[in-house]
């Protein structure tokens, strides 16, 4: 697999409301994404997160500042960085099997070998039962899982990952992280992901990254020492929990002095 | 989950597989309610029976259902009868093709193109405007008194609630799926084809529901004006030579043609649409 960098240099990045209020999303953000790491990114909700993931992911130019995929400007989407979004953006009229298999479709892959590898896909995040079933006969934890699916099927170099687990309940997003890892563990592609459970950035990553709000500013990194493959356990090891409290900190103080400005 | 939904997943998935074509369907058209409107027509035809029957109106105005019954064998045998559907047929699916042609190109580039809105809907809605009756005599100068006239007055008429739908469906395409395209390097004509043409099917069908029935209206209306042949031209002759029999023929097989062309669609729809159906 070869070495690929993102980084983001200086990027900042204003937008305007339909009401015609001017809003500064993101201010001088810089962060580079070294190979084969995970990074989370966490903040409080508004913080521009999903903001800086569509700049990362070419999809917007940042109105300053520059992405760079291994030193050369990033101006559009790529193949080799994968964005997995937010919310559900299964096509409803395909079934789980071709809806994994639309970005190799894309690429220009024939059918049969897409089905091929999208099958294997499905089978490796225990979906092979319902390849073609459409997205409306699943459940939360399910479209999220076809959604990964459908993030790593290109075998990309990066992958943005932007609160997946978001709207799923405790239990399935526990079980999700373990098979998150699994899979990261097998492909080790360069990982980013955004959330805003501190507990969760701190399981996956070995970095996270902690951005302010509006405008949108990284204040603090956060080196989470501990090796791969990760256990439960983690989360009562006096060591995870002092991470997650200097992370709590970090929101907080920065949640303290933007209410003593506003 | 119990293992009774994990096996009523098991057999949904089965079924929702890609050709889900064979038993689904077949169940959906033996479904007893499409049983309620024949039994309706066949009161109404009870009642017409009972009508023509009671002597109270002279033959001329309504004729006995035996009569219809009976120039439909004569004119099925001399194969007349055949030769006028073709021809409504014909000048009906033409100008349907055209006009959908027309519609959904037009429709997508308004839809996508925000200045044309602006520029080409008010000649649009003003062509629209002008009864298509009232300039079929026109038309059928210009163009000619022969098939070709009709098919251009049922293009004029179906046209537009084509357009309508299209431009309708391709403006409520997801804008997070247009981005997911986007980040997953799709070229125009890829969205086009794996996005927006399945996304505004629902509308783009429900306009073809409309526009299979206008169709028939169109071509019919051609001929009411001038034809030699067609059903339009059977109602035609019928009236002015004082046969109802004839009236009344023509106009139940235009409705029948009507009926078919939007079972026709909607069968199409229920293959191509069975997604919506999924999981619900």
């Amino acid at each position: 697999m070869s070495q690929f960098v993102l980084a983001v240099e200086n990027v900042s990045h204003t937008y305007t409301t339909t009401d015609g209020q001017v809003v500064k999303a993101l201010h001088e953000v810089t962060l580079c994404l070294s190979p084969k790491t995970f990074t989370c990114l966490v903040g409080a909700s508004g913080s521009g997160k999903t903001t800086l993931l569509r700049i990362m992911a070419g999809l917007i130019r940042p109105k300053s500042g520059q992405v760079l995929l291994n030193g050369k400007p990033l101006r559009q989407p790529q193949r080799r960085i994968s964005l997995v979004f937010q919310r559900d953006t299964l096509l409803p009229w395909r079934t789980v099997r071709q809806n994994v298999a639309l970005p190799l479709q894309l690429a220009g892959v024939d059918r049969k070998k897409r089905f091929m590898q999208a099958d294997q896909l499905l089978d490796l995040m225990g979906l092979s039962e319902f390849a073609n079933a459409f997205p409306t006969e699943l459940s939360g934890g399910m479209i999220q899982r076809v959604n990964i699916a459908r993030g790593l099927i290109t075998q990309p170099d990066i992958l943005l990952l932007d609160e997946p687990f978001g709207a799923l309940d405790a239990l399935t997003r526990e079980q999700l992280w373990r098979e998150l890892l699994l899979i990261w563990g097998r492909t080790h592609a360069t990982v980013l992901m955004v959330t805003h459970d501190i507990r969760e950035a701190i399981f996956l990553s070995q970095r996270v990254m902690v951005m302010s709000t509006r405008p949108g500013h990284i204040v603090k990194e956060v080196e989470v020492p501990f090796d791969y493959p990760r256990h439960f356990d983690l989360l009562t090891d006096p060591i995870f929990i002092q991470k997650e409290a200097q992370v709590r900190e970090a929101i907080l103080a920065d949640r303290l002095s933007s209410s003593r400005l506003g | 989950m119990t293992s009774l939904e994990i096996q009523f997943k098991r057999i949904n998935t089965k079924l929702s597989s890609t050709w889900r074509f064979g038993w689904q369907i077949i169940w959906r058209i033996l479904d007893w309610r499409l049983f309620i409107a024949p039994m309706i027509t066949y009161g109404i035809y009870r009642y017409w029976l009972h009508t023509a029957e009671s002597g109270r109106y002279p033959k001329f105005i309504l004729p006995h259902p035996d009569t219809v019954w009976l120039r439909f064998q004569e004119m099925y045998a001399d194969g007349s009868l055949l030769l006028h559907l073709k021809v409504t047929l014909r000048e009906s699916l033409s100008g349907l093709l055209i006009a959908s042609v027309i519609a959904l190109v037009l429709g997508y580039v308004i839809a996508r193109i925000r200045i044309l809105n602006y520029i080409l809907i008010p000649y649009l809605i003003f062509l629209q405007a002008i009864p298509v009756v009232a300039i079929a005599p026109i038309i059928i100068i210009w163009v000619g008194p022969d098939i070709k006239s009709k098919i251009v007055i049922a293009a004029l008429i179906t046209w537009f609630p084509l357009m309508v739908s299209t431009i309708v469906g391709i403006r409520n395409v997801s804008p997070q799926l247009r981005e997911m395209m986007r980040a997953n390097v799709a070229n125009p004509l890829q969205v086009f084809w794996h996005l927006e043409l399945p996304s505004a099917m629902p509308e783009i069908l429900g306009g073809f529901k409309i526009a299979v029935t206008l169709s028939v209206i169109g071509a019919a209306v051609g001929e009411f004006i001038s034809s030699r042949e067609g059903l339009g031209y059977l109602i035609v002759v019928g009236r002015s030579i004082s046969d109802p029999a004839s009236v009344f023929l023509g106009v139940i097989i235009l409705t029948a043609i009507s009926l078919t062309l939007y079972i026709i669609v909607a069968v199409i729809e229920l293959f191509l649409l069975r997604w919506k159906r999924a999981g619900s």
